[in-house]
């Protein structure tokens, strides 16, 4: 409760601040500065139980795991912000990190939420701001597009889960989590509505379309946010609706996530290798990582709960980390908020079919051939690169094949085996573009030899970001008993 | 006592580690010159090394007595886990001392040697990060940390025989001490899983705990895992059949040999048996075989050793041959002897090598013995402590291969099987042999006149700096003195556990009661050898001697000198076919069915689906729609019709 209200007193100040001052690097450090005074009461007084009693149950509900992941949450929105701060053209702007701020507002709701009305709540407070985040760029006309695309769809996603919620309601006569769904035609339509919905948030199929297009336009920065923090909150939700109110239902939830986490792994990994745009392929990277988690939720075990929460962490560093790359080099390039030539982006034209899509190479974008000659350009960065690419793939001694071990495991423990193996072809196929892009970056040489031998320096925060989710991911590869068995113990408790 | 064990093995690691940073990061930014980057990595690796062997004397002296301590747990499934951490007891402290010692004493002498090098950081970064691996791989509680140190050496070794890439011959040699070795660790891996499945872990103590019960279970199964383990073991070793890469491996810098292929890498074999003593007791059958191979070897390399021209590639076959001995002890049963032997023999022959070095330093880079001769002015320090090694080496009282040398003979008389006896003849030829080779060694470089040449080499041959002659000095007192000062270890009782004899195994325990014949036979023979040597390289009155004998014996000298042919029959049996079967799958296996079919087909299935992909990706938002709305209506489908 301490929390939210720090968190919400700090939304109020910075608006205040933000509007009178347009100082962004001011409201950048006091937005971290929130976040990390808002973790303080999680670490010092952690208090469980329920918040706002309603006759049919709490509408939220503090536990042990929730807090942990409170606190992952805020512990991960300095790396978010300092993303942002690192665009000083685009991003840096006071309402870049007052939205975030709500954002992560929404998240915690989402986490804590033990009712579907709450749960709506922090689900739109959660993506409101991140609709505007990825449209954040508005003289850009990809930017526009993404943020666009990404609120249309996100609205068919929200009309679905009210649906969903709606026929709960008509089944059960609440809409608290402590109410059971029965079985029936009327409760098996209501799961699926809200399941899709949620799907929707994952970036996973069937409701994925939206991840490459928004990825690709969206300011790099706004990305650290859009591909991170949410997903840690659904996933976190969705424990806890799939095992509260549904879990009558496992024997249909269980195909339905089965499904579509098949579905995902296969299409992330298989579009994403003719990607050469960088953002895009980040997008189907996401797809397919996603998909581990879907099927570590779809399990329904302790084990694989605590696999997949785990697999969320070790994905949000590695996309930091990414992120943050992608950052230096489009620093590095010029590209990014202006065009590569220097010259004034596209503007929108207003000519509605620029809505549909606008042609793959009618903007600068980052690409593989940005990552030509890295190594000897930037050595390090090339390695930190490396690491964070192959811990998404799945490498040892990385964090990312620790998570996947863990969500594969139980579920070869469950019996899914057939899914397992297709989820490891997958990952080989994944494996692919990883390192094809390490190769552009370790044996191609760039096309031009660069005019400058003058590098510029690197940015600090984000050079911060970088070695923080680098060293993360050894870390939590050779010791990922450090994260893996606290969350074993909260998940089991959960269950 | 843990903690200093893990500081001993660490020590190393963060010395390499700690000198790369400093040269390849954080030196490039300083005003100092390379050269003084260099120095500092230098002083990095070798204060290591230098503490770390410190440290595993105060370990070896204050008596372990067999503790565990474990870092972390890596991965914890249900039934089994990876856990990382050190055992300290008799055994790895033994090699702690010997591996730590010989490699400061390395890293000192490599201040010399490798002073003009371009590339010296890399060198020094090297050495310390094989002395790690192969800490590790002696300390490991547990057959996978053991199994990542093994295959840490084997990297090392690769690295720093080819230290010198831009040499064709080295690098080729690098890559056939490679892949020799992945033959053998093939086996060995095969080896891992089969006891993984037999015993349900890989630490020592609990597989010793089972032993008992998985012999009763399945004796064959065991015996067939632990014949595999030992085929690694005879890669690492440099044993008959998969000793080829050894010779070559010569091709490297001098310190590596005497670190890697004297003292350390190669004895891991050896070790490794000797730590298993407790299963190995069970598989009597898989013993015999490893007494038969270690006396093969022995023999084997001792005539090799006695026609080869190159200095180093003498001492190779040298480590060889005493490698052949170490196993043919363990095959008696006598782990002790063999322990025993491996400890003063890395004293001697990293003496030996280094002593080898600094010939080949002071004669300008020449390791032909035959283009060598009446050097001992020029070197009279190297040529004494040459003279210490070699009679060591040839077993002579009081120096050290005397005492280890003997009990390993004795011990496989003491088996009192026709086998003992046999390896015990065997044995006792090649320390004749021994002899012979390595005082010609001596006699060949250092006595009688150099050779009047064109004119080529108008160096004079000089002695090597400080540097490299006193890290020399403590080698030279091990030779001395180990052998006397450590007799205890000839006995069971003080490695206090750490090796296991059944008592249906007492040859170590006769060797005690060995007829004074026998057991003075090899010391007679090796004495008689030197006077041959003397006879024939260094008198006046055996000149060419040995020419005509080679003459006479043509068959016999060929056979040795060219290695009884084993390179030539792997090639004519194993390369060449592997060629012809290797061509003949590359363009039917390789380029129609992977590549065409497989590989490509695969990869043009994912291209053609990706392309399919992207155009549904088409960024109409109706797409998406009716997408998203059709995956709905599907699971809608499957969801209502199972309630139904």
């Amino acid at each position: 409760m301490l929390t939210l209200t720090i968190l919400l007193a700090a939304i109020l100040v910075i608006l205040l601040y933000g509007a009178y001052t347009e100082d962004a690097k001011g409201t950048t450090l006091l937005t971290g500065l929130a976040a990390l005074i808002a973790a303080v009461p999680l670490i010092m007084q952690p208090t469980t139980g329920a918040l706002f009693q309603t006759d049919n149950g709490p509408l939220l509900l503090q536990t042990p795991l929730s807090n942990a992941l409170w606190l992952i949450t805020l512990l991960l929105t300095p790396a978010v912000l300092a993303l942002g701060a690192s665009n000083t053209k685009v991003t840096a702007k006071p309402e870049f990190s007052l939205l975030t701020l709500l954002s992560v507002a929404g998240a915690l709701i989402l986490i804590t939420s033990h009712d579907f009305l709450s749960l709506y709540v922090g689900l739109e407070l959660m993506s409101f701001p991140l609709y505007i985040l990825a449209s954040f760029q508005r003289d850009n006309a990809r930017s526009s597009e993404a943020g666009l695309k990404y609120f249309i769809l996100g609205a068919l996603a929200s009309g679905l889960f009210l649906y969903g919620v709606s026929l709960f309601y008509a089944s059960t006569g609440s809409t608290n989590f402590s109410a059971a769904l029965p079985l029936g035609t009327m409760p098996a339509a209501a799961l699926t509505f809200m399941l899709v919905a949620f799907l929707f948030k994952l970036s996973s199929a069937p409701a994925h379309f939206w991840t490459p297009d928004v990825y690709a336009g969206a300011p790099t920065p706004a990305l650290g946010i859009i591909a991170t923090l949410p997903k840690l909150a659904v996933i976190a939700v969705l424990l806890r609706v799939l095992h509260l109110p549904l879990i009558g239902s496992l024997s249909l939830w269980q195909p339905v996530l089965l499904a579509a986490a098949t579905l995902s792994m296969v299409w992330g990994s298989i579009a994403a290798t003719t990607q050469t745009e960088l953002k895009r392929l980040l997008a189907y990277s996401t797809i397919g990582n996603m998909s581990f988690m879907v099927l570590g939720l779809a399990t329904g075990t302790p084990a694989a709960a605590a696999g997949t929460l785990f697999y969320v962490v070790t994905y949000i560093l590695g996309t930091l980390g990414l992120l943050a790359i992608f950052r230096l080099l489009e620093d590095e390039q010029g590209t990014g908020p202006r065009n590569a030539d220097g010259s004034e982006p596209a503007r929108v034209t207003g000519h509605p079919s620029r809505v549909r899509g606008l042609p793959p190479q009618a903007e600068s974008q980052l690409s593989t051939e940005n990552l030509k000659g890295l190594l000897s350009r930037r050595p390090l960065l090339t390695v930190a690169l490396a690491i964070n690419l192959l811990s998404l793939a799945g490498i040892p001694p990385l964090a990312g094949f620790m998570a996947k071990l863990n969500v594969l495991m139980p579920a070869v423990n469950a019996g899914h085996i057939p899914f397992v193996l297709i989820a490891l072809a997958s990952s080989i196929v994944a494996l692919y573009y990883s390192l094809n892009l390490i190769r552009h970056a370790v044996f191609s040489k760039p096309e031009k030899a660069s005019e400058t031998s003058q590098l510029p320096t690197l940015n600090v925060q984000l050079s911060t970001v970088v070695i923080l989710t680098t060293v993360a991911a050894l870390i939590l590869g050779l010791f990922p008993g450090l994260l893996l068995t606290p969350l074993t113990i909260l998940t089991t408790a959960f269950f | 006592m843990q903690n200093l064990t893990t500081l001993a093995t660490l020590l190393p690691l963060a010395g390499a580690l700690f000198a790369a940073v400093w040269v390849y990061l954080f030196a490039p930014r300083t005003i100092l010159s390379y050269n003084a980057n260099s120095n500092a990595a230098q002083i990095f690796t070798t204060g290591s090394v230098l503490v770390a062997a410190a440290l595993s004397w105060v370990i070896f002296l204050t008596a372990p007595n067999g503790e565990t301590h474990t870092w972390f747990t890596w991965i914890a499934l249900s039934d089994w886990q990876i856990t990382f951490g050190t055992v300290t007891d008799k055994l790895s402290s033994t090699m702690l001392i010997v591996v730590t010692t010989v490699s400061a004493c390395v890293h000192v002498y490599s201040w010399g040697y490798m002073k003009e090098d371009g590339s010296r950081p890399r060198f020094f970064i090297y050495l310390s990060l094989f002395t790690f691996a192969m800490l590790m791989l002696v300390t490991a509680p547990n057959m996978v940390q053991m199994f990542l140190g093994w295959e840490g050496v084997g990297v090392c070794s690769y690295l720093l025989i080819g230290f010198w890439h831009h040499k064709a011959t080295a690098n080729a040699a690098a890559m056939k001490a490679f892949i020799v070795n992945r033959v053998a660790d093939a086996a060995m891996l095969i080896g891992l899983f089969m006891l993984l499945q037999s015993f349900g872990s890989l630490t020592y103590a609990d597989m010793f705990a089972q032993a008992p019960n998985t012999h009763a279970a399945g004796p064959e199964n065991l015996s067939l895992a632990l014949l595999l383990i030992f085929i690694g073991a005879m890669g690492k070793s440099a044993q008959f059949g998969l000793h080829t890469w050894l010779p070559d491996a010569m091709e490297g810098p001098t310190p590596v040999s005497a670190l890697i292929h004297a003292a350390t890498m190669v004895t891991a074999g050896v070790f490794l048996l000797c730590r298993l003593s407790p299963l190995y007791e069970y598989a009597p059958s898989v013993l015999h075989i490893v007494a038969w191979v270690g006396a093969l070897t022995a023999i084997f390399a001792a005539t090799v050793g006695l026609t080869q021209k190159d200095i180093k590639r003498v001492i190779a076959y040298s480590t060889c041959s005493q490698l052949g001995y170490m196993f043919f002890a363990i095959g008696v049963s006598a782990y002790p002897a063999a322990m025993f032997h491996l400890t003063t023999h890395a004293f001697f022959k990293a003496l030996l090598f280094l002593g080898a070095g600094s010939v080949i330093h002071g004669m300008h880079h020449e390791q032909n013995l035959f283009k060598m001769g009446g050097i001992k002015k020029a070197l009279p320090i190297t040529y004494g402590l040459m003279w210490v090694g070699s009679l060591a080496l040839a077993g002579i009282p009081p120096f050290a291969g005397f005492f280890s040398k003997d009990l390993v003979l004795e011990s496989a008389f003491g088996a009192h099987t026709f086998q003992g006896t046999a390896i015990y003849v065997v044995g006792t030829i090649a320390a004749l042999l021994t002899a012979i080779y390595s005082f010609r060694v001596i006699f060949r470089a250092f006595h009688g006149e150099a050779p009047h040449e064109d004119g080529h080499h108008h160096h004079t041959p000089h002695e090597s700096p400080w540097s490299m002659l006193a890290p020399m000095v403590p080698l030279a007192l091990g030779a001395v003195a180990a052998g006397f000062l450590l007799k205890n270890m000839g006995t069971l009782e003080w490695w206090q556990g750490a090796i296991v004899i059944s008592e249906h195994h007492p040859a170590l325990e006769n060797a005690h009661h060995t007829p004074f014949l026998i057991k003075y036979l090899p010391l007679v023979l090796a004495a008689g050898g030197i006077a041959a040597a003397y006879y024939a390289f260094a008198s006046k009155a055996g000149q060419g001697a040995m020419h005509r004998l080679a003459i006479r014996l043509r068959p016999l000298y060929l056979i040795s000198y060219n290695k009884w042919y084993v390179d030539e029959i792997y090639d004519a049996l194993i390369v060449k076919p592997t060629r012809i079967l290797a061509t003949a799958a590359y363009i039917v296996g390789d380029k129609l069915m992977i590549d065409h079919i497989l590989v490509n087909g695969s990869a043009r299935t994912v291209g053609a689906a990706a392309k399919r992909l992207r155009q549904i990706q088409s960024g109409k938002l109706e797409t998406y729609t009716l997408l998203t709305i059709l995956g709905l209506v599907l699971l809608l489908a499957f969801t209502i019709w199972s309630s139904l």
